[in-house]
């Protein structure tokens, strides 16, 4: 059992390294120019970032000046990679030196009126979202010698995984989508300044932070306020040699002291209209090691994308993972490109003659081709032993583009069969959105790796899934009045060190009562914790966007299944138009005041982005603010099997209320191991050393 | 009667030092993640993880329980002989992490600290060196007895006494692995430095 153990971990661990370490230097966020060498004029003068981590969200502001030396008026098309749970909400031109704030409308209509702009010689600007790749902002024009000045916002839930919290400013292209490979090349270079800058606002303890790769070049200030703890953080790149080809990743960990929780975050503007929150659920369960023996299957994308120093480390990988097993063990590998191949035959006992001959055909192993995910994970699927625990880690980079290629497909594959698939993505752009669909639905999980994550770390995180129980079937239900649109639609499994982020509406304020539900181990689980929804609360307006993208994000897993409806894309027309967000089907233009109310174009989202910059500012001269809600009120823990209590909650009872240790009676979330001798260890010893000394 | 002292020497100033630097985070806003023990980390090449992990705690809390019981124990270890009070040290360190990584395969995932489980080591050596002197006899295999049974509670239970939620996730196991370390360590070590009456304690006049 225990030599399990070191092998899934050892092989979590040698895949997540081996996509980090073998990630392409390729292509990167900038600005797009055909590759016949026209608008070559257009540059990059200016790129300052400046991202505000607080109250459960993460702002990310984009300030860009482009300029253009050429002789005459150009377009520029900025693209970069799209962040996870990103809600673009914000796109700003500056004209006559007037900030003038886009709004969203359907997107065929955003791009009509980008494009009669466009030719009426004015100024305009459109924020599109394509696909799961990346978010496109068209500016027009550059004024040949002149300067453009451009910025964009957008808001993503915070994740706070194994008490380690992490931020991405992603840059790194993924290299995927091989049509704009074709006609355009990216200028990722910025002429002038390059700023990177980070406000951590945290009510809990933390211990440490980190900038992988930027630790020495960064400027790092702490301080602490009544409530909390500051964190500034800044990074500046050398003018004229800066590119925005690196990924940058953030880390914070809070102390091990910090208890597992429920933060509840309200915004109602007026007693008159419908409130949002945001619940941030971070459970603290005993999820015990699992101790069955499995058989791994590995199915490795080797399609051309993979070539170059990536696949030679891939190779070098598995045969580090398939050298660590002991013999009990069995392996098999499925490669895909164009087409599957069953590379190893059959499952191969880890005996050291055969793992051996394995290896010397492991490194014959050529990265060419497309890619048929399909194919591979059917022929992973056909393979597998039922009568033994089986688990298929799938690594990829790209997308599926060969045979069966649309999320219904895959997912219907996937359910044919129904086994527990762990899927890892590397760098940005990939399909996302079905890897993680494939994953959730399987009960595995989906771990993306940037190219500048720290490898350690994210090891550390998967080998915490892997390698203990789950919360199986689990529910987040809001018992109040008027509680209503609670997203997303269903929350699967949670795995060890996994936060659960929920966002609702309520009509009415008072007390409602939070009730999670789950399995561990074929036992029924309850926490609960009452809390109170407020009247009016304005601290946080952005956490409508929030709401209105998890909302976005079920229909779009709908769509994506079931294919499209009018309803659903009117639904997500809808959300997007009302908050103010760029989507599949919504887009964000931007135009003089006065041609925006000559085309009948409300200020909706300059009204929205008004409130946020007053919230903002008010929180800025704030001191921090905690939202956890069920250390005071009425919490209990309970199981449902009518025995052991379980989750630490053995003195617990149900509905038992004026507890203050929380929803999660007091359990830490899960820290570093450890454990102190205790104070009757050391009277002992005193008492010892006592004797001796007399 | 002869009046017999406990006298700290270089080890224990040396072990006090590089516990006050490991604990700095507990007062400061220091980094101490290197010096936990991480095994993909240890694997990777940051060798000193594997030294420095036992100084490093959670807690004041968990550092005062640790370095009290610690430092209560160690100076009084095997005559003035710091070399075999190191062997000592190493031994215990070496059983109690050993035990970690076989019976706690959370630590792949969570990493490992504390002066703990080398505590319960120090703890074995003392009372067996107890039990071997005729006047104390009884009072070491008390103690013993009642290490033995902790540790088995807590092996059992997989909870860590008065662990308190202040002191990271228990790894019971770093206990047991400290405990098994120090019996080792009392019969292997005696083999190779011979010594008068006890070879175990603090015997100076």
């Amino acid at each position: 059992m225990k030599a399990c153990f070191k092998k899934i971990w050892v092989i979590i661990a040698v895949l997540a390294g081996v996509m980090v370490a073998g990630s392409p230097p390729a292509r990167a966020a900038g600005l797009l120019k055909p590759v016949d060498g026209t608008s070559d004029a257009v540059y990059m003068k200016q790129h300052d970032v400046c991202v505000t981590l607080n109250n459960g969200f993460a702002r990310t502001e984009v300030d860009q000046v482009f300029g253009n030396d050429g002789a005459e008026d150009l377009e520029a098309i900025y693209s970069f990679p799209l962040p996870r749970q990103a809600s673009l909400s914000e796109l700003s031109l500056w004209i006559d030196g007037q900030e003038v704030v886009g709004e969203v409308l359907e997107r065929e209509q955003a791009r009509q009126a980008y494009q009669k702009q466009k030719a009426q010689g004015n100024e305009t600007a459109l924020a599109e979202k394509d696909d799961y790749k990346t978010f496109d902002v068209r500016v027009w024009p550059v004024r040949a010698g002149d300067e453009t000045r451009v910025r964009l916002v957008y808001y993503q839930p915070l994740n706070v995984d194994l008490n380690v919290g992490r931020y991405v400013y992603p840059l790194a292209e993924g290299n995927v989508d091989e049509k704009r490979i074709q006609f355009w090349s990216v200028d990722e270079r910025v002429r002038g300044s390059f700023t990177f800058d980070l406000k951590l606002k945290s009510a809990f303890p933390v211990k440490d932070i980190r900038v992988p790769g930027f630790q020495n070049q960064a400027l790092i200030q702490s301080g602490n306020d009544e409530n909390g703890q500051t964190y500034d953080v800044r990074l500046e790149f050398a003018e004229g040699g800066a590119s925005l080809s690196k990924d940058i990743v953030f880390y914070y960990r809070l102390d091990d002291s910090v208890p597992a929780r429920l933060e509840l975050i309200p915004y109602r503007r007026t007693a008159n209209e419908a409130g949002t929150f945001m619940a941030v659920v971070t459970p603290g369960a005993d999820l015990q090691p699992i101790s069955q023996g499995t058989d791994w299957t590995f199915v490795l994308d080797v399609s051309g994308s993979m070539k170059g120093d990536k696949i030679a480390t891939l190779i070098e990988g598995v045969c580090r993972v398939i050298k660590g097993m002991s013999p009990q063990d069995r392996f098999r590998i499925i490669t895909f490109n164009d087409q599957a191949h069953a590379f190893t035959g059959g499952y191969i006992q880890a005996q050291p003659e055969q793992v051996k001959q394995a290896i010397a055909a492991i490194q014959g192993i050529r990265a060419e081709g497309s890619t048929a995910l399909y194919a591979g994970l059917e022929t992973a699927y056909q393979g597998l032993d039922g009568d033994r625990i089986s688990g298929l880690l799938l690594v990829t980079d790209g997308v599926a583009n060969v045979g069966p290629a649309t999320h219904a497909e895959l997912m219907a594959l996937h359910r044919r069969y129904d086994f527990r698939l762990f899927t890892f993505v590397i760098g940005n752009s990939a399909n996302r959105p079905l890897l993680e669909a494939l994953a959730k639905d399987s009960g595995g999980f989906a771990m993306n790796i940037s190219t500048g994550d720290d490898l350690i770390g994210k090891i550390m995180q998967a080998k915490a899934k892997v390698l203990n129980e789950c919360i199986h079937d689990v529910d987040l239900a809001f018992k109040g009045k008027g509680i209503r649109d609670v997203s997303p639609a269903s929350l699967g499994k949670l795995y060890m060190g996994q936060q659960l982020v929920v966002f609702g509406r309520y009509e009415q304020a008072g007390p409602v009562r939070i009730q999670m539900t789950g399995r561990i181990g074929g036992k029924a689980h309850t926490w609960t914790c009452e809390a109170r929804l407020p009247e009016t609360d304005t601290d946080n307006p952005e956490i409508e966007r929030l709401f209105a993208l998890s909302a976005i994000e079920d229909h779009m897993a709908v769509i994506r299944e079931q294919g499209k409806t009018p309803d659903l894309r009117q639904a997500v027309v809808d959300l997007g138009t009302q908050y103010s967000l760029v989507t599949d089907y919504t887009a964000m233009v931007v135009m003089r005041q006065a041609e925006m109310e000559t085309m009948g174009i409300n200020g909706k989202n300059a009204d929205r982005v008004r409130r946020e910059r007053e919230a903002q500012a008010r929180r800025a001269k704030g001191p921090v603010k905690n939202y956890r809600v069920d250390q005071n009120g009425s919490l209990s823990a309970h199981s449902d099997d009518g025995g052991d209590p379980g989750e630490g909650s053995s003195k617990a009872a149900p509905s038992s209320s004026g507890s203050s240790g929380g929803m999660f009676n007091s359990r830490r979330s899960p820290g570093i191991g450890s454990g102190p001798v205790g104070p009757l260890f050391v009277g002992l010893a005193y008492l010892i050393r006592r004797k001796r000394a007399k | 009667m002869m009046k017999k002292q406990l006298t700290p020497h270089w080890d224990c100033a040396l072990l006090a030092g590089i516990l006050a630097i490991a604990n700095l985070h507990l007062l400061f806003s220091v980094g101490y993640q290197q010096l936990v023990f991480l095994p993909e980390a240890v694997a990777q090449g940051q060798w000193w993880r594997l030294f420095t992990h036992p100084f490093v705690h959670l807690s004041l809390y968990h550092l005062l329980l640790d370095a009290g019981a610690f430092f209560l124990l160690y100076p009084g270890l095997a005559g003035n002989r710091q070399g075999v009070r190191l062997a000592y040290l190493l031994i215990c360190g070496a059983c109690s992490l050993a035990a970690v990584i076989a019976f706690s395969p959370s630590v792949q995932s969570l990493g490992f600290c504390g002066l703990s489980g080398i505590g319960h080591g120090l703890m074995a050596i003392t009372n067996l060196a107890l039990i071997r002197e005729k006047e104390s006899r009884g009072l070491g295999a008390i103690c013993l007895g009642l290490l033995f049974l902790k540790v088995g509670y807590e092996c059992l239970s997989g909870q860590v006494l008065f662990h308190l939620g202040l002191c990271g996730t228990p790894l019971a196991a770093s206990h047991a692995g400290g405990l098994v370390g120090g019996l080792a360590a009392f019969v292997c070590i005696p083999a190779f430095t011979p010594c008068k009456t006890s070879r175990h304690l603090q015997t100076a006049a």
